[in-house]
């Protein structure tokens, strides 16, 4: 399984960029207006993502794909700063690495690749550490200053680490669905 | 003897005046940078008139005329609110406009990058720059994919409605896992296909024979480039440094 990418997987690799890119931006906008469910937004569209990216390292089992998944959404998730890519690179990695070897029990390392790589969703929060005053000045033109006192109230500087651990459950949860969705969709459809 | 050859393909032009991809890309980056971080009003109407003049550019008349209606109309009708002293009375509406004047820029640049840019342009960018085909293919596919996942979306979501089924937030939070399965199931399934097809399409381009590639367009910057990149760069540095 160690084949170089083709043409067609850098296709495949764009494609499904773009699927976890939109899911993402949906899921954020529908649930961004409430403070607390904004925190949760590791969790909850990790849980979405699951099947996306589950779908994805079956349809294309080869070395570098998760790295340009990385790459492209860490790119569109950079807006405010340069750390998101620099985050979403160093998961990519790592999910590489644990997919390196894909003998023995493929499903588990599934679980654990992608449990890694969604703490890439964490990286637009790292805000909250580094650039503090200004997201909240930004909130506050977007939302309101009450929408800011309650974010504020929920977010001491340990919050990323909680966020941290809501990404790695977000994932682990996303996964087993993910595999669940495709033995019970893709491998019948024919589509893996 | 190889005697200089002049071109002998012409490509319809699109544009009042040719504006490389890689200067859209940065003004693309620079506009929502400066529309997220300062909420200054020069920034504003610089950004806008920048974004507004690009959807000219590109021949989009629909796109420029809403643009330029929301963008300048309701910044203009703040200002007369203001003036009036009726800025308080309508509070909640200009929150509103605020918001969608912030992303509007960010929205005109996108509609620009994937629709009014050719697939063989930004492939003659990321050849002189020497990115790997890796990143160069998938990003033009990511690119072109959105709009096509959108519509997706919402064509099923239009077939969940006639089964009676609303998916928001509140569905969302009772059955998690089934609006999971009725959503992102479909749209997997139904993206597969055209990424079959995509790829077919691919191939009869010639992008899987594994040589080099030549690219028939040429990648310039013209001097209208440079301006933007300099304006865009100067508003950048004096917003950050300024204010």
């Amino acid at each position: 399984m160690k084949k170089k990418m083709n043409t067609k997987d850098y296709i495949f690799a764009g494609a499904f960029a773009a699927l976890y890119i939109v899911i993402l931006l949906a899921a954020v906008m529908l649930f961004g207006f409430n403070p607390i469910i904004y925190l949760m937004t590791p969790l909850i569209a990790g849980i979405i993502l699951g099947p996306v990216f589950i779908l994805y390292i079956s349809k294309v089992p080869k070395k570098g794909a998760i790295l340009i998944l990385a790459i492209l959404t860490g790119l569109v998730m950079s807006s405010y700063s340069i750390i998101p890519l620099v985050i979403a690179i160093a998961v990519g990695i790592l999910a590489e690495l644990v997919l390196t070897n894909r003998k023995g029990n493929i499903k588990v390392k599934n679980v654990i690749a992608y449990s890694i790589f969604n703490i890439c969703l964490v990286g637009p929060f790292t805000m909250l550490l580094f650039a503090r005053d200004q997201f909240m000045q930004t909130s506050a033109d977007y939302y309101g200053q009450d929408y800011v006192d309650r974010i504020s109230a929920l977010t001491p500087d340990w919050i990323l680490l909680v966020l941290v651990g809501l990404a790695i459950i977000g994932g682990l949860i996303g996964a087993t669905l993910g595999n669940k969705l495709n033995k019970k969709h893709f491998e019948q459809a024919g589509i893996v | 003897m190889i005697r200089e050859r002049k071109p002998v393909l012409y490509f319809k032009k699109d544009s009042f005046i040719d504006i490389s991809p890689i200067t859209k890309i940065i003004i693309f980056i620079l506009s929502s940078i400066i529309m997220i971080r300062s909420g200054s009003l020069l920034g504003e109407w610089i950004v806008g008139s920048i974004a507004a003049l690009f959807l000219l550019n590109a021949k989009a008349w629909g796109w420029s005329y809403k643009f330029a209606l929301l963008f300048f109309g309701t910044l203009l009708l703040e200002e007369i609110a203001k003036l009036t002293g009726t800025e308080q009375t309508f509070s909640l509406f200009f929150v509103v406009c605020n918001v969608v004047r912030i992303f509007l820029p960010t929205i005109a640049m996108y509609y620009i990058l994937a629709e009014k840019t050719t697939a063989s342009e930004y492939l003659a960018v990321f050849k002189k720059l020497h990115i790997p085909d890796a990143f160069a293919v998938s990003f033009v596919v990511m690119l072109r994919f959105i709009p096509t996942l959108r519509e997706h979306l919402q064509n099923i979501r239009k077939a969940l409605v006639f089964r009676n089924i609303r998916i928001g937030p509140m569905y969302f939070m009772k059955h998690p896992i089934i609006s999971i399965e009725r959503l992102i199931v479909p749209m997997l399934i139904s993206s597969g296909k055209v990424m079959e097809e995509l790829s077919a399409a691919a191939m009869t381009r010639g992008l899987d024979v594994g040589r080099k590639r030549t690219t028939i367009v040429k990648f310039q910057l013209h001097p209208a480039d440079f301006l933007l990149i300099i304006v865009g760069i100067l508003t950048m540095v004096y917003l950050e440094g300024g204010f």
